[in-house]
């Protein structure tokens, strides 16, 4: 019952807290910024559908996973390409297609609709765990403020926190639809993680407006 | 079958449990080692800044003792020489006393003599102001500005209320502040066109505001664009070291006026 409350309701609704965060200082936000605010509704979105569709009906959802990982892939991918030059932006640009064709084929002719996406999700979370490194690599370099300063660093750090620790769950991905006690265990450490993922989001939504007296007070 | 299942479900637990530590380790030595970076940079600067003011002091420094030497012997050796010219001027007897252009050169060599010691005596003034040694930087400032009021060009108002402090100023500070305020009272005499200056010295605890307002034609412009011109280049070097700050607020017409905020030790 407590980890159906958790994984149902605390969770999902913790997504408001950046949404908030992020509306709150809209008129701060940078492209990038209002690409990760796109991707966190789209979560949100997709969640809820979800939810409904399991709790509600009792449907089958790793159909869901399908759609939403080519996506999710597509507005953080897109998130990165904000930090580069044109050159390395087009790259990305191009990686995001080439991803989603990728899960088209592993949909089609790997693991169907009726099974979790494991192949997708752990292509996907390598790549974004790559593209967080290069982020860090780049912006340690930058010594112009402190680390804690930079809002961009706190979405970066709960995207690799989240697909870090997640790698493991999405590369064993098709086993977590068994019903039983380790499986619910495992689904509440995800939960958990995605909690701390939204609430570095929120503190990089609050870091832009801070961001933005500075440059302007300058 | 279901020991192979929960193998790999105590894996996958401990799989994500490894990687999340991993991950925030990484995340935190990352936000430490850049911490550190930026404050070695920061050590840096500070470093870079203090050897430019030392520098700055020393230039300063050495200009002072060089403008003290050159007054100094204006002073003694110009001043003494023209003295003992005019002497020599008054000592000297013709056959005809009573001749009309004997008592005309005379009295023209005088006059003359008299207008370049008193000449000399500015500059030497000017070059190194005695009264700051002796009597502090109010003294001086009140000696300097009668001298301008003299002239007739522009009347200069001082008001001390800060005599505790002025008293104790170490003599290259106070140098400093005097060069600043007679900087600007020349700035007032050749560009502003105006009558009346006011020099106001203050106090708050650990420190000492002087206030200097011109009812001159004021600037435009703003306060970065002020500060390239080589009046304000030497004021802004002089106030940097001795650690003042100052607050310039100039309008076209309405005068030109400047706080400065000097941290007594």
């Amino acid at each position: 019952m407590l980890f159906y409350i958790y994984t149902t309701f605390i969770v999902p609704a913790t997504v408001l807290i950046p949404i908030a965060y992020a509306f709150i200082n809209y008129r701060s936000l940078t492209r990038a910024f209002k690409i990760i605010l796109a991707f966190i509704i789209f979560s949100a979105v997709m969640n809820t559908i979800a939810s409904v569709m399991a709790r509600g009906y009792h449907m089958r959802t790793t159909g869901i996973y399908h759609i939403y990982t080519p996506f999710e892939f597509g507005f953080i991918a897109a998130f990165f390409s904000e930090f580069y030059n044109k050159r390395i932006r087009n790259i990305l640009y191009a990686l995001i297609v080439v991803f989603a064709v990728f899960c088209v084929l592993n949909t089609v002719f790997i693991e169907s609709m009726m099974k979790m996406d494991s192949n997708a999700r752990s292509v996907d979370a390598i790549i974004l765990i790559i593209l967080c490194m290069l982020f860090f690599a780049k912006n340690n370099s930058d010594l112009d403020s402190r680390w804690a300063d930079h809002a961009s660093n706190w979405v970066v750090a709960g995207l690799l926190l989240y697909y870090g620790s997640s790698l493991f769950m999405f590369i064993f991905f098709d086993n977590l639809t068994r019903d039983d006690i380790m499986t619910y265990v495992i689904w509440t450490l995800n939960a958990t993680i995605l909690v701390i993922e939204y609430i570095l989001f929120a503190i990089g939504f609050h870091k832009c407006r801070a961001q933005q007296t500075i440059s302007t007070s300058r | 079958m279901q020991g192979t299942t929960d193998n790999i479900y105590i894996q996958m637990i401990l799989g994500m449990c490894g990687a999340f530590i991993l991950v925030v380790s990484f995340i935190l030595f990352s936000i430490r080692n850049q911490n550190r970076l930026l404050r070695q940079r920061q050590q840096f600067q500070a470093a870079e800044i203090a050897h430019q003011k030392e520098l700055l002091g020393a230039v300063i420094q050495s200009q002072e003792t060089e403008r003290k030497r050159i007054g100094q012997d204006l002073h003694d050796d110009v001043g003494t020489t023209l003295s003992g010219l005019r002497l020599l001027i008054e000592m000297f007897k013709p056959v005809d006393d009573k001749d009309q252009q004997y008592l005309n050169f005379v009295k023209s060599g005088k006059l003359t003599i008299d207008k370049i010691v008193k000449d000399v005596r500015h500059i030497s003034h000017n070059l190194s102001p005695a009264t700051l040694g002796y009597y502090g930087l109010a003294a001086a400032i009140n000696e300097h500005s009668d001298i301008i009021n003299q002239s007739g060009k522009l009347t200069v108002n001082v008001v001390n209320d800060a005599d505790a402090i002025l008293e104790n100023l170490p003599l290259a500070n106070a140098t400093a502040l005097y060069r600043v305020l007679e900087e600007l009272m020349n700035n007032t005499i050749k560009h502003s066109g105006a009558s009346k200056a006011d020099i106001q010295f203050n106090s708050t605890p650990g420190k000492l505001l002087i206030a200097y307002k011109d009812n001159g034609k004021g600037l435009s412009g703003s306060t970065s664009q002020l500060k390239k011109g080589m009046g304000m280049q030497n004021i802004e070097s002089r106030l940097l070291n001795i650690n003042a700050t100052y607050d310039v607020t100039t309008k076209p017409g309405e005068g030109f006026h400047i706080h400065i905020n000097y941290p007594v030790i």
